[in-house]
């Protein structure tokens, strides 16, 4: 390294880097060092030389890159598979080794939880950068056993900007396999953003990876009985999408499917096995830790008719004072009504911790968008219900019952002592009722009846203000 | 992708390389580095051209790819064996100022790969926190902290303690 000398030293001047910083933004008080580092980065840039042919290689180099890459573009869903390295078992000897060997092929049974069945087929091809992953994961897992691994899934997805990824089998010898996903962000070593003991049976490994901005995708590597991998948002409109893995050479179905949002969960794979069988997985990520309370319920209704969850989760967030990217919703029932209001009620989390709430969010209102926040939800819920209000030119809220699924009819009485009269369901939406209300109900009450309509059994029976509860009071 | 588009696509390669380069320079460290990183970013934009709508966004693009690009574990060169002794711009004095710079050059060489090219992106680029959060995907947060860690490790460098220039807060006389 260089050092200054003290002897030579003269006064540093800006005027020999000539630069106006007052077009800065973000900064408002500048230091010389500042000064220096600007000075310094633009004086060591400007004294470089072109390149004398800056085209020469780039089309010969994208040709390779494109090789790389297995491209799937399929319409409907923003999908994209990337290229593949034939699966390899490599061998780390020990723990804690930075230099693992490869093992030529087949040279350790896999744990009975493997999802590769059979390595009899597999290739000797160096997996290269899964020496990092693998390393990474034995410093994780110390022991005496040989590390061995099956690299799934090595590649780059097709998004704006690229990924790259792997999805390995990793085990110590005589260990179980554990399900290993990796994203390239590190600057010294990969980032698992999956280790986990893979599941026995389970026919596919899945991880979420973080881009830019909102970019998130779902990898994934599933067992070759799988024909097929569909990726279910969870937020209702999933009916069936377009594949979103491909065969790759190594019998993998590999892929990649990009998550519609931050805050849907939970999301889910959905792999049709060549048998027919249909499983489903969970998408898996750190906050796949759900709240006790979280209702197991479908999400009804359209969620492209909604309003944009995100800023939902920022009101929620910022209802605790904090950061939206912590916050997850999972909506219950969305839809639009007829007069232009766009309503999502549904329950919101922070990642990792136990208790979800109740909450809402309309907008097209003559009130501007709203947000709601309610109680925790009671866990054993047999019914849930909120009341959209300020349609333009309505007189009377909406009260959107949702009972539990496969429960009976729904009746409701406006107020405390009239009888009660059936409500017809929203077709398809498995029970949902929306009820005209006025907004000075005060008694109005609710009846829902068990999946046989038996009125000495209902689910719920009571007051509609017991169902309405904000942070604070009912009603 | 068709001629046309190859043309596009090279003209624009022509016109913005150098300026690239010296991003990519400031990223990389050393020239070998730059010109391989550069070809790269290249070799995916030229991928991605036809899915590319905004083409006013091209350079936004390419310093997105670059900087991804190095910042990725699989280059896992280590940084401080490559740094190049660029010689300053023609002319100029190499007294004083000059080796404050190149001290200042060799400190930031030994900064992790993703706070130097943080410090690129601010000092060199004259991108806004929110723009380099954008790139580096990563929060706002994330890149006052990380730009504010490698500054803290600059000033904390061994050769730059001892330059008063170097530290003093604006305004106070050198």
């Amino acid at each position: 390294m260089t050092t200054p000398s003290a002897t030579t030293r003269a006064p540093f001047s800006l005027l020999e880097f000539p630069h106006d910083c007052s077009h800065l933004r973000g900064s408002p008080t500048m230091s010389p060092l500042d000064d220096q580092l600007r000075a310094t980065l633009h004086g060591r840039a400007t004294a470089l030389t072109p390149a004398p042919d800056p085209f020469a290689g780039i089309e010969s180099r994208a040709r390779r890159l494109r090789r790389r890459r297995g491209v799937a573009s399929v319409a409907g869903a923003a999908l994209a598979v990337a290229a593949i390295a034939v699966a390899v078992p490599s061998l780390l000897p020990g723990s804690g080794s930075r230099s693992p060997q490869i093992a030529s092929s087949g040279t350790s049974a896999l744990p009975p939880n493997a999802l590769r069945q059979s390595i009899d087929d597999v290739g000797t091809t160096d997996p290269g950068s899964a020496r990092q992953v693998v390393a990474t994961w034995a410093a994780r897992h110390p022991g005496d056993g040989q590390v061995y691994s099956l690299t799934l899934v090595d590649g780059t997805s097709q998004s704006t900007p690229p990924l790259t990824f792997m999805v390995l089998e990793i085990w110590r010898a005589g260990g179980p396999a554990y399900a290993v996903v990796a994203q390239d962000t590190d600057t010294t070593r990969p980032t698992l953003v999956r280790d986990t003991v893979l599941d026995s049976g389970a026919a596919l490994i899945n991880g979420v990876v973080r881009g830019v901005g909102s970019v998130s995708l779902v990898d994934s590597a599933a067992a070759g009985r799988v024909a097929r991998v569909e990726y279910d948002p969870g937020d209702g409109s999933y009916r069936a999408t377009p594949p979103t893995a491909r065969p790759q050479t190594n019998g993998v179905l590999a892929g990649v499917a990009s998550r519609t949002g931050p805050g849907y969960a939970p999301d889910a794979l959905v792999a049709i096995h060549k048998d027919g069988r249909v499983s489903r997985e969970d998408v898996w990520t750190e906050s796949t830790v759900r709240p006790k309370n979280l209702l197991d319920w479908p999400a009804r209704g359209a969620a492209s008719l909604g309003p944009d969850p995100r800023q939902l989760l920022a009101d929620f967030a910022k209802s605790f004072n904090r950061n939206a990217d912590q916050a997850q919703y999972r909506a219950l029932f969305s839809g639009r009504s007829p007069g232009g209001l766009r309503y999502t009620f549904g329950q919101a989390w922070f990642s990792g911790e136990d208790t979800a709430y109740a909450v809402s969010y309309t907008t097209g209102g003559t009130n501007g968008p709203a947000f709601f926040l309610g109680k925790p939800t009671d866990p054993s819920a047999t019914v849930v219900a909120y009341a959209i209000c300020c349609a333009p030119g309505a007189t009377t809220d909406t009260l959107v019952v949702i009972p539990q699924p496969r429960t009976g009819q729904v009746l409701y009485s406006p107020d405390a002592t009239g009888s009660f009269d059936p409500k017809e369901s929203l077709q398809g939406d498995d029970g949902v009722v929306l009820i005209d209300r006025d907004p000075r109900a005060m008694n109005d009450r609710l009846t829902v009846l068990d999946g046989n309509g038996d009125l000495d059994k209902p689910t719920y029976q009571g007051p509609v203000g017991a169902l309405l509860c904000g942070a604070t009071e009912c009603g | 992708m068709d001629e046309p588009g190859r043309e596009a696509f090279r003209a624009y390669v022509v016109a913005r390389s150098s300026a690239h380069l010296r991003t990519a320079f400031l990223l990389s460290g050393n020239r070998a580095d730059a010109e391989d990183l550069l070809q790269t970013a290249l070799a995916k934009t030229y991928l991605a051209w036809d899915r590319i709508r905004d083409r006013e966004s091209l350079d936004g693009y390419v310093r997105r790819v670059l900087v991804n690009t190095q910042t990725s574990f699989w280059r896992r060169k280590k940084p401080e064996a490559l740094y190049d002794e660029v010689p300053d711009r023609p002319g100029r004095d190499a007294s004083a100022d000059s080796d404050l710079h190149a001290t200042l050059w060799a400190a930031l060489a030994q900064l992790p790969t993703k706070q130097r090219a943080m410090v690129v992106l601010r000092y060199y680029e004259d991108l806004t926190e929110a723009d380099i959060a954008t790139i580096m995907g990563v929060s706002v947060g994330t890149v006052k902290s990380t730009t504010s860690r490698a500054l803290a490790k600059l000033r904390d460098d061994d050769s730059l303690r001892d330059d008063p220039r170097a530290v003093l807060p604006a305004g106070v006389p050198s």
